[in-house]
C-alpha cells in the first residue's frame, strides 16, 4: 500500500531519513514509535507529499508520488485523512462546518445530504452535541476527535495518525485509541500512527516500527516487540515501565 | 530528479523577484534621475545662450504665448554667457524677429523661459541658428534699484530729517487740540478718539522713521521679509486716512507726504 | 505549494557569501510574493461562487467596518492638523480661505489613501500576518492543503478581493472625514466659514486626484494583502515566528506605500 524506497531526508544539515526502507500493508494498523526527533512525523509528511524526499522514492498503491504534481497530486491525497498533532481545525468555523468543509469544497453532494454525513461522523467520534461550538471552546482531546472526523469524512483509504495521544489524559487517550481500533475494524482502512506512547503502540498496533537515527531499529508485532532485545527498544520500553515479565493484555482480539 | 523540482520552483522565485527588483528599480532611475520626462513622449531640444540667466534654474519651464511647452534641462557655463539647454514637447520654429527672455514668475521668486517665435512675415530661421536670449531685464531689481534711489534720497535729501520735524509738528498740534487751542483744536477738542488717534500715528511714524534710517526698508524687504514692517506701514496709512479726510491716494509714500507736507 | 518545508542552508563562509545569500532569499521571497498575488489573480474567477463571496464580505466586513473608528480620528486630526498648518501661514496673508482647497486636494491626493494605508497595514495586515501565520504553524494550511483546497483560493482571494475594494472606500472615507476636520479647525480657529471653506475645496479639487487617489489607494489594498498573506505563509518557528512575519509584514508594508505612493504621484502629475 505504502512504500519507502531508500528515502533520505535532510533537515537542517542532519539525515532524518536516512535510506528508510519500508512497507505498510493493506488493512494494517502499522505504529511507528520513536524518541522525539526521531523522524517519525517526517515519515508520515513523506506519504501525502507535505514533504519532498532528498533521494529515494515513496510508492502510495504502486505509484510514485515522490514528482507528483497537479491533478496527480490531489489524487494521492485523496486517498488519506490526515489527523494533526493539533487537530488543525479553522478557527473561525464550527466544529460542523470544519468538518463539512472537505466535501462542500470538493464535492457536489447536496447540503441535506452533508449535514447529515457531517452529524453521523461526528456521532462516530462522540461529539454529536457540539457541532455548533467553535475549535477554541472544546478541549483538546474534542479538537483532535473532531479533526479525526474531518480526516474520515471523505472516506478514505489510509488514515494517518500524528500523535493522537499527546498532550491527553490517559482517559480520554484510551478513548482515541478504541476510534482508532474501531476505524481500522469498522471502516477496514489502512492506518499509520505515529506515536510515542507505547501503550497505546501495543494496544492498538498490528506492527510497530521503531525509528531511530533516521533508520527502523526494530519492526515487530507487540508480544514480539516487548520481548526484542534491541538495546534502544529496551530502553524505550523501560522508560514507560513496560517490561518484559509483566503483563501485556492486548484489548484487541 | 527531487532537487530538480525543488531547484525548479525556487529558481522560478528568485527569477521573478529579481525581475519585480529590476521594475522598482526602473522606476527609480524614470522617477528620479529622469524628471519631467513621460514615457514614450518625443522631445525637442532647444538651445538659448544668455548673458546672464538671473539665477534660471534647472527644470524651470519653457513658456510659449502663455503655454509651459516644456522645461529647462542644463546650464552650463560658456565663454561670454550661459547655453540653456531645454527640452519641448512642441518643436519650434523660429523666425527672425524672434525674443527670448527670462521672466520672474512672482515677486517671491521663480523664474521662467518666455518664447516669442516671431512673426509669420520673417523668414524662419535655419535649425542649426544659435539663438540668442534677450538681457536681463527684472522687474524686482528694478524695483529693488528704485527702492534703493529712494532710500538714499531719504536720508541724503533730509527727507528723514523732515520726517522728525513733521512728528514734532504732529505732537504740537495734538497738544493744542488737547488743549483747546485754535478753531480746529476747539471743533475737535471734544473727540478723544481723534486725538489718541494722532497721537498713536505720530508714535508710529516715529518709530518707521528711526526704522527707516537704519536702512529695513528696502522695498524688497518691505515686500517678503518684514511683514510687521510692512502691515505697520499699511496700518498707519489707514489710521491716517481716517484722521485726515481729503487724502484719498493710494500709494502709501504719497500719502506720507500728504499727511506731512499737506494736511498741516 | 503553500506550505514550505524546513530550510537549512549550511553557514556561510564570509562576508560576501552570507550578503549574497540575503540578497538571493530577499529576491526568493519577492519572487515568493508575486506569484502569490499572480496566483490569488488567477483564483479570482472562483470570486463569483457563492462560498466566496461568502467569505469576501466577510473578509469586508472584518477589514473595512471594524477599522472605522481609528480611520475616523485619525482621518479627522490629520485633516485638522493641515487646516491647521496651512491655515498659520495663510493667515499672515490674509488667505485662510485656502485651506479648503489645501485640505481638500492633499487629502485626496496623497494623505487620504497614505492614511488608509498606513492604518490598514498596522491593524489589518498585522492581523492578517498573524492569522495566517499561526494557521501555518499549527498546521492548518498543511491541513487544507492535504484536503485538496487551495489555500490560495480559500484564504488569499477573498482577503485580496475584500481589501482591493474596501480601501478605495476607506481612503475616500478617510478624505472626507479629514476635509470635515479641516473645516472644523477652519471655523474655530481661523475665521473661515464652513459655507466659505467647501466652496473653495470643491473649486480646486479635481477629478484627477481623486481618480489617482483611489487607484492608490487600491494598489496599496493589494500590495499589503500581499505583503500579509505571503509572510503569514512564510512561518516558520512556532509563536516567536508569528511574531517575527508579524513586524516584517507591517514593515514591508509601510515600505511599499511610501515607494508606491511616491511613483504613482510621479507618474499622474
Amino acid at each position: 500500500m505504502i512504500e519507502f524506497r531508500n528515502v533520505t531526508k535532510l533537515l537542517g544539515g542532519n539525515a532524518v531519513l536516512d535510506n528508510l526502507n519500508l512497507t505498510i500493508k493493506q488493512g494494517e494498523v502499522f505504529v511507528i514509535v520513536g524518541t522525539s526527533g526521531a523522524g517519525k512525523s517526517v515519515t508520515l509528511k513523506h506519504m501525502v507529499r507535505l514533504m519532498t524526499p532528498d533521494e529515494g522514492n515513496v510508492y502510495i498503491k504502486g505509484e510514485d508520488i515522490t514528482n507528483a504534481t497537479g491533478a496527480d497530486l490531489e489524487r494521492a491525497r485523496e486517498r488519506f485523512g490526515y489527523l494533526f498533532q493539533g487537530g488543525a481545525l479553522l478557527a473561525w468555523l464550527s466544529v460542523m462546518d470544519n468538518v463539512a468543509l472537505p466535501l462542500r469544497e470538493k464535492t457536489d453532494m447536496p447540503e441535506d445530504e452533508i449535514i447529515s454525513k457531517v452529524r453521523k461522523t461526528l456521532a462516530l467520534v462522540g461529539l454529536e452535541d457540539d457541532g455548533d461550538k467553535k475549535p477554541s471552546e472544546i478541549s483538546g482531546g474534542m479538537q483532535k476527535r473532531a479533526g479525526l472526523a474531518r480526516a474520515i469524512i471523505r472516506e478514505p483509504e489510509i488514515i494517518l495518525y500524528d500523535e493522537p495521544t499527546s498532550g491527553l489524559d490517559p482517559v480520554t487517550s484510551r478513548t482515541i485509541d478504541t476510534l482508532i481500533d474501531d476505524m481500522s475494524e469498522n471502516l477496514g482502512v489502512t492506518s499509520v500512527v505515529v506515536t510515542h506512547d507505547l501503550h497505546s503502540a501495543l494496544a492498538i498496533g498490528d506492527r510497530i516500527a521503531m525509528l531511530g537515527g533516521g533508520k527502523i531499529v526494530e519492526l515487530a508485532t507487540p508480544d514480539e516487540f516487548i520481548v526484542s532485545d534491541k538495546p534502544e527498544v529496551q530502553a524505550f520500553l523501560e522508560s514507560q515501565y513496560i517490561t518484559k515479565e509483566g503483563s501485556w493484555e492486548r484489548k484487541k482480539s | 530528479m527531487k532537487k530538480d523540482w525543488i531547484a525548479r520552483e525556487l529558481t522560478v522565485e528568485v527569477v521573478v523577484g529579481v525581475f519585480l527588483a529590476m521594475i522598482l528599480l526602473g522606476f527609480f532611475y524614470f522617477t528620479i534621475f529622469l524628471s519631467g520626462k513621460k514615457f514614450g513622449e518625443k522631445k525637442y531640444e532647444f538651445a538659448v545662450t544668455f548673458e546672464n540667466v538671473m539665477g534660471l534654474r534647472e527644470t524651470d519651464d519653457v513658456v510659449v504665448r502663455g503655454m509651459p511647452i516644456g522645461s529647462v534641462k542644463k546650464l552650463s557655463l560658456k565663454d561670454n554667457g550661459v547655453l540653456v539647454e531645454c527640452s519641448l514637447k512642441k518643436k519650434l520654429t523660429m523666425k527672425k524677429d524672434y525674443k527670448i527672455v527670462i521672466v520672474s514668475k512672482s515677486m517671491l521668486g521663480g523664474r521662467y523661459l518666455q518664447v516669442y517665435e516671431g512673426s509669420e512675415e520673417f523668414p524662419e530661421l535655419p535649425a542649426e541658428f544659435q539663438l540668442h536670449g534677450e538681457p536681463p531685464y527684472d522687474l524686482m531689481t528694478d524695483a529693488a534699484e528704485l527702492v534703493g534711489a529712494m532710500k538714499d534720497g531719504f536720508i541724503e535729501g533730509g527727507i528723514i530729517a523732515n520726517l522728525k520735524s513733521t512728528t514734532e509738528k504732529i505732537d504740537e498740534v495734538a497738544d493744542r487740540i488737547k488743549n483747546g487751542k485754535g478753531t480746529l483744536g476747539k471743533m475737535l477738542s471734544d473727540d478723544e478718539t481723534l486725538y489718541t488717534d494722532l497721537a498713536e500715528s505720530a508714535a508710529s511714524l516715529k518709530k518707521i522713521a528711526a526704522r527707516l534710517e537704519r536702512g529695513e526698508g528696502i522695498l524688497g524687504k518691505l515686500m517678503s521679509d518684514d511683514d510687521t514692517l510692512y502691515a505697520e506701514v499699511e496700518q498707519i496709512v489707514k489710521e491716517v486716512r481716517a484722521v485726515v479726510d481729503d487724502l484719498r491716494e493710494t500709494s502709501p509714500i504719497v500719502t506720507f507726504t500728504s499727511v506731512f507736507f499737506g494736511a498741516l | 505549494m503553500i506550505s514550505r518545508e524546513p530550510e537549512y542552508f549550511p553557514p556561510s563562509l564570509n562576508y560576501y557569501g552570507r550578503m549574497g545569500r540575503r540578497a538571493m532569499f530577499l529576491c526568493r521571497d519577492s519572487g515568493h510574493a508575486v506569484l502569490l498575488l499572480v496566483s490569488a489573480i488567477a483564483n479570482l474567477r472562483y470570486v463569483f461562487e457563492k462560498r466566496s463571496q461568502k467569505e469576501v464580505f466577510m473578509q469586508m466586513y472584518v477589514f473595512g467596518v471594524k477599522s472605522l473608528g481609528v480611520i475616523t480620528v485619525v482621518a479627522v486630526f490629520t485633516g485638522m492638523i493641515l487646516a491647521l498648518q496651512a491655515g498659520l501661514e495663510l493667515q499672515k496673508f490674509n488667505q485662510q480661505v485656502y485651506i479648503g482647497s489645501a485640505v481638500m486636494v492633499s487629502m485626496l491626493r496623497e494623505m487620504g489613501p497614505f492614511m488608509t494605508g498606513l492604518i490598514l497595514a498596522a491593524c489589518v495586515g498585522s492581523a492578517m500576518a498573524a492569522q495566517l501565520g499561526t494557521m501555518t504553524v499549527s498546521e492548518e494550511v498543511a491541513a487544507l492543503e492535504l484536503m485538496s483546497i487551495d489555500p490560495v483560493r480559500f484564504l488569499v482571494m477573498p482577503r485580496i478581493a475584500a481589501m482591493a475594494i474596501m480601501t478605495p472606500v476607506l481612503a475616500f472615507y478617510t478624505c472626507i472625514m479629514g476635509v470635515v476636520g479641516g473645516g472644523i479647525v477652519g471655523m474655530t480657529q481661523l475665521d473661515v466659514s464652513w459655507v466659505a471653506y467647501i466652496e473653495n475645496a470643491r473649486d480646486f479639487a479635481e477629478y484627477k486626484d481623486l481618480y489617482v487617489g483611489l487607484f492608490k489607494a487600491f494598489l496599496f489594498g493589494v500590495i499589503i494583502t500581499t505583503v500579509s498573506c505571503h509572510e503569514g505563509f512564510a512561518t516558520t518557528e512556532g509563536a516567536v515566528g508569528v511574531g517575527i512575519s508579524t513586524r516584517r509584514a507591517v514593515i514591508i508594508c509601510f515600505l511599499y506605500i511610501l515607494v508606491v505612493g511616491y511613483f504613482i504621484t510621479r507618474l499622474f502629475y
